[in-house]
């Protein structure tokens, strides 16, 4: 079990009162409905295509993952040795459901899966993630993504 | 998604659902596809609400409640093979001995996972896990010891190899049927396996090395954080 109650107190205590970025504002836009929009995944599991450049320390760059990746292709090189990785050893769906996604969008619960989903480590200070977002941002305009979900681990 | 509920009360993104599960399972548990999805749409589902930030809580916990051990259905994950008896190498003098001893003690466990999960996460160094083995233990004897892949920085390289010889222990440990969590995996993996005590002597090295990024990995990037009680 990797609960953060479960944590030895000192590293709790540091977990749960890290800086945490801080906003003026928090944005909230509306959009079409569920059934309409189409749905990319973004993780911070560190995962990748099998091959692929491995994740290291405190990098903020990313990896694509598309749509249709066999299970067995997606590997994760995460950097932190403090979250369960023996969930997504049986079934990478429990931290990266692109499989329930595409049966939501069986559905119709949801409009429509993208075509490319992606993931960085998310051991990483959020500033160094901010060009890869922006280029994340163009190339989801480009798949017709309106709706994100953002995974962690 | 928010597993912690305390950052998203900071962060304040405009719609969360926090679910109090494991960290490393953010859909709840692994084969259960009706609850991952049923997380998935409730997530989704903030979507259509006019107004936020929002933060909602999941009601449930994953299903199988978050420790076998707790659960009086079951009596917890217990470790398949025994290491103990026959003819043990000694881990001083012949580390890569001893893991190897306890990798071919696992494989038929591994070749099970392998056919259970369909997948394995072995693999990430990009080299064979025998080599993993002997860059470790090469390591150990000097850390300045030729790294087989150059294309990544060696710390990358170091990691990846301990991380592909820990998914070979725990795929096979965890082959039979039956929920294992991370922790009682851990307990046995750390606590009680060679490789466990060759981890916290190359953790110990990496803490006195002059590279900045080893050295700091030392701190809980190799040892867990509720293993280091086991640090010296």
């Amino acid at each position: 079990m990797v609960r953060v109650d479960e944590f030895p107190d000192e590293f709790r205590e540091d977990y749960l009162n890290r800086e945490m970025p801080a906003f003026d504002e928090s944005p909230f836009v509306l959009g079409p409905p569920l059934a309409e929009r189409r749905v990319s995944l973004i993780s911070t599991a560190g995962l990748h295509r099998k091959g692929d450049r491995p994740f290291t320390e405190e990098s903020g760059d990313f990896r694509i993952i598309p749509k249709d990746l066999p299970d067995e292709d997606l590997v994760m090189t995460h950097v932190s040795s403090n979250f369960d990785r023996i969930g997504f050893m049986k079934d990478a769906d429990v931290a990266f459901p692109i499989n329930r996604l595409k049966e939501l969008a069986a559905d119709g619960v949801i409009g429509g899966v993208a075509e490319y989903h992606y993931s960085f480590m998310g051991a990483t200070e959020p500033d160094k993630m901010a060009p890869s977002v922006a280029e994340i941002v163009a190339a989801m305009k480009a798949d017709k993504v309106d709706a994100v979900m953002l995974c962690p681990v | 998604m928010s597993l912690v509920r305390e950052h998203s009360e900071k962060i304040k993104p405009p719609r969360a659902l926090w679910c109090g599960f494991e960290l490393g399972r953010p859909f709840g548990a692994p084969n259960e596809p009706d609850f991952q999805r049923r997380v998935l749409a409730e997530a989704l589902a903030l979507l259509e609400r006019p107004e936020g930030p929002i933060l909602d809580d999941f009601p449930d916990g994953p299903p199988g409640g978050f420790t076998g051990a707790d659960d009086e259905d079951n009596e917890g994950w217990t470790c398949p093979v025994n290491f103990g008896g026959g003819e043990e190498p000694d881990l001083e003098k012949d580390p890569a001995g001893a893991v190897r001893r306890e990798m071919a003690l696992l494989r038929s466990w591994y070749g099970l996972a392998l056919e259970n999960n369909g997948k394995t996460m072995v693999g990430v160094s990009g080299i064979g896990i025998e080599q993993c083995v002997d860059y470790l233990s090469a390591f150990a004897l000097d850390p300045d010891a030729p790294p087989f892949r150059t294309d990544i920085p060696r710390y990358n390289f170091f990691k990846l190899c301990v991380d592909d010889i820990k998914a070979y222990y725990f795929e096979a440990a965890t082959a039979r049927p039956g929920p294992a969590t991370d922790k009682e995996v851990a307990d046995w993996y750390y606590g009680q396996s060679a490789m466990g005590e060759f981890l916290l002597k190359l953790n110990d090295i990496c803490s006195r090395l002059d590279d900045p990024v080893l050295r700091k990995m030392s701190d809980r990037r190799l040892i867990p954080v509720h293993q280091h009680h086991l640090k010296s």
